[in-house]
C-alpha cells in the first residue's frame, strides 16, 4: 500500500487508497460500537476540554453557567470521559500514521494557496473553527459524531446533518477560494 | 505509584477511557492515512476537485452500517445496547450548514483538525482553539438558544423508522448509492485521463453489493429485532388526558396511574404521585427506567409539546399504556390550581394540597421503578415477516 519511493526521497508517501481507509475507518467505528455501545465523537472532547480550562480560569463563571456547570462539575471529573480521551487518541494515531509515512510538517506550516497570504488563511482557519464550535454544540456533534457515527446507525437527524454539511460546505465555497489560491 | 497514573485513578480512569483511547488511536490512524491530516485534501471536495472526502466517508459509513445491521439482524446485538443518535431536526439541519460553512472556511472538520495538529500544520492549531472558543460561547448564550436547540425533537428516529420500512430495503438503498456517488465521481476524474477502473474497485463494489443483500435478507428474515423506533406519526397519534379528567382521577386516588414529570425545575409538588424525569433519559434506551406494572403513565411537560408526545409515542412502543397532559403543567395550573377555577373538584383539590403542605407532608412517594434496561419485542407492524 506505502511503498517506499527510493528515486525522490524527500517526497511524502502517497496516501492510501480512500476506500480503503474508509473501510478501515468503518471497522474501528463498528469496533467503538461493540465496546462502547456508542460511535465516535471529537466535538464533544473539544467541549469538554474548553471547558475544564475555562473552569482553570474561572470556576465562578463557569458554575452561574446552567448547563456548563452540568458538565464542568458533574459527579464524574470533566476530562474522565470517552470523547476526551477518544480525541487524545485521534491525536496520537494521527501523528504516528504521519510520522511514520513522512508526512508530519515542520511545525508552523501553513497550508494555503501559493498565492494567498499567511494572515488570510489563520483568520479563515479561526473563525471557521469558531463557527463549526458552535455549530456542533447546536447540532449535538460534529462530522464524527454525527455525519459518521449517526449516519452509519441510519439515523434520520444525522442524515439530514449531512447533507446540511455539505449544502453549506459548497454554497460558501466560493467566497473563501481565495485561501486556495 | 507514578504521578500521572495516580490522578487519572483519582479522577475515575477505567476501561471503557482506556478503549475509547485505543478506538481514537484507531481512527486517527486512518484519518491520517485517508489524506485527512491535509487541509487542501479536504477543502478540495468542495471545489469539485478531490473527492476523497466522499470517498473515504460513504465507504466508512457503508462499512458500519452493514456490520452493525447484520449483527442486528442476527440478534447478536440488541438495538437497546447501542446509543442511536436522537433526531433533533431543527439544530440539526441549521447546525449542520453552520458546520459546512465552517469546514468551507477551516479547511478542517473538529475531528480531522485534530490530525491536522498532529501532523505539524499551524493552521489546524487555529482551527482547534476556534472550535474551543465556539463551544464556549455557545454554552455562555446557552439559555438563549436552549429552545431552539430543544425544538423539533423526534426521538430516536431512524430512516426506516420514518419511512415506514424495513431497514434491510434502506440498507441496500444506502450501499447502491454510496456505489453510485463512487462511479459518478470516479468516471468524472478518469474523463479526462481515459484510465479504466481498477479491477479491485469492481470486485469491492460488488463485495459491498453481495453485502448488503445479504444484511437485507438476514434484517426481513432474521432471528433480530431491528424493530421500528417512534416515528413522528406515531407521536401525533398518542393519547391525551384533559387536566380536569386526570383531576378526578388523582381525586380518585387511582393507583394504576403515574405522572411523569419532565421539566428540569419548577415541580409543582401538587402533581399527583409524579416521577421526575428529563426526557433525554426516557428517550435514551440505556437509561431509561422500565415501568414494568401496568399504570397508565401520563407524561407532563411544561404545555404538553411534542417533545412530551414523543417520549410518551416512545413509551408506548415499550409496551406501556401511555397519554399526554394536554396543555401540560401550564393547563394543570390555570384549570386545577388557580384560585380563580370554579369547579367543585378543582377546589376540593386545592383545599387538600394546602392541608398537605401545612401538614408538611408532600404528596405520598410512588414506589419507584426499577432502573433496569427493558427488552423491547415490538416490531413495526407489517415491516417484517
Amino acid at each position: 500500500m506505502t511503498h517506499t519511493n527510493n528515486i525522490t526521497p524527500a517526497k511524502d508517501k502517497p496516501y492510501w487508497s480512500p476506500y480503503l481507509a474508509g473501510f478501515g475507518l468503518g471497522l474501528i467505528l463498528l469496533a467503538s460500537h461493540l465496546l462502547l455501545g456508542n460511535g465516535l465523537g471529537a466535538s464533544g472532547g473539544f467541549g469538554r476540554i474548553a471547558l475544564f480550562t475555562a473552569d482553570q480560569v474561572n470556576s465562578d463563571y463557569i458554575d452561574s453557567l446552567d448547563h456548563a456547570s452540568k458538565i464542568a462539575h458533574g459527579s464524574r471529573h470533566v476530562l474522565m470521559d470517552n470523547l476526551v480521551f477518544g480525541l487524545l487518541g485521534v491525536a496520537i494515531g494521527g501523528f504516528f500514521a504521519a510520522i511514520s509515512a513522512g508526512r508530519v510538517k515542520p511545525f508552523g506550516t501553513v497550508e494555503r494557496g501559493p498565492t494567498a497570504t499567511k494572515r488570510r488563511r489563520l483568520l479563515l482557519a479561526f473563525v471557521g473553527g469558531l463557527l463549526m464550535g458552535v455549530a456542533s454544540r447546536i447540532a449535538r456533534g460534529c462530522t464524527s459524531g454525527q455525519a459518521l457515527s449517526g449516519g452509519s446507525q441510519l439515523a434520520l437527524g444525522s442524515w439530514a446533518f449531512m447533507m446540511a454539511v455539505f449544502a453549506g460546505g459548497f454554497a460558501l465555497a466560493y467566497f473563501v477560494r481565495r485561501q486556495w489560491k | 505509584m507514578i504521578f500521572p497514573l495516580n490522578v487519572l485513578a483519582e479522577w475515575g480512569f477505567d476501561a471503557t477511557l482506556f478503549w475509547s483511547l485505543l478506538i481514537g488511536v484507531g481512527f486517527g490512524f486512518m484519518l491520517e492515512r485517508g489524506g485527512f491530516g491535509s487541509s487542501k485534501v479536504l477543502a478540495a471536495i468542495f471545489y469539485g476537485k478531490d473527492w476523497r472526502v466522499l470517498k473515504v466517508m460513504f465507504s466508512a459509513i457503508v462499512t458500519t452500517m452493514l456490520g452493525l445491521y447484520l449483527l442486528i439482524g442476527l440478534g447478536v446485538v440488541q438495538m437497546d445496547a447501542i446509543a442511536f443518535r436522537p433526531t433533533y431536526i431543527y439544530p440539526q439541519a441549521i447546525g449542520g450548514l453552520l458546520l459546512g460553512f465552517g469546514f468551507v472556511m477551516a479547511g478542517y472538520c473538529p475531528g480531522t483538525s485534530v490530525v491536522g495538529v498532529a501532523s505539524g500544520r499551524l493552521d489546524a492549531v487555529f482551527v482547534v482553539f476556534g472550535i474551543m472558543f465556539g463551544c464556549l460561547g455557545f454554552e455562555n448564550h446557552f439559555a438563549r438558544v436552549q429552545e431552539f436547540w430543544n425544538s423539533g425533537s423526534m426521538g430516536v428516529v431512524t430512516l426506516h423508522d420514518w419511512l415506514g420500512v424495513n431497514p434491510g430495503i434502506i440498507v441496500m438503498g444506502v450501499v447502491l448509492m454510496a456505489i453510485g456517488a463512487f462511479s459518478a465521481v470516479g468516471w468524472f476524474e478518469r474523463r479526462a485521463t481515459g484510465i479504466p477502473f481498477p479491477k479491485a474497485h469492481k470486485m469491492a463494489a460488488g463485495a459491498a453489493v453481495m453485502a448488503g443483500m445479504i444484511v437485507a435478507t438476514i434484517s426481513f428474515a432474521g432471528p433480530g429485532n431491528a424493530r421500528a423506533l417512534t416515528t413522528a406519526g406515531d407521536a401525533q397519534s398518542v393519547a391525551v388526558i384533559q387536566p380536569l379528567q386526570l383531576l378526578e382521577w388523582a381525586a380518585a386516588e387511582r393507583q394504576d396511574c403515574l405522572c411523569i414529570d419532565l421539566r428540569p425545575e419548577g415541580s409543582l409538588p401538587e402533581m399527583p404521585n409524579a416521577l421526575k424525569f428529563t426526557s433525554e433519559e426516557l428517550l435514551d434506551l440505556r437509561t431509561r427506567p422500565t415501568f414494568a406494572d401496568s399504570r397508565k403513565l401520563i407524561v407532563i411537560d411544561a404545555s404538553g409539546s411534542d417533545v412530551a408526545r414523543h417520549v410518551a409515542a416512545d413509551l408506548r412502543a415499550g409496551g406501556a399504556s401511555v397519554a399526554v397532559l394536554a396543555g401540560g403543567a401550564a393547563a394543570w395550573q390555570a384549570q386545577v390550581l388557580d384560585p380563580s377555577v370554579t369547579d367543585a373538584l378543582a377546589k376540593a383539590w386545592q383545599l387538600r394540597m394546602q392541608g398537605k403542605s401545612a401538614l408538611g407532608e408532600g404528596a405520598a412517594p410512588p414506589p419507584a421503578p426499577k432502573k433496569k434496561k427493558v427488552k423491547r419485542k415490538k416490531r413495526k407492524e407489517g415491516g417484517c415477516s
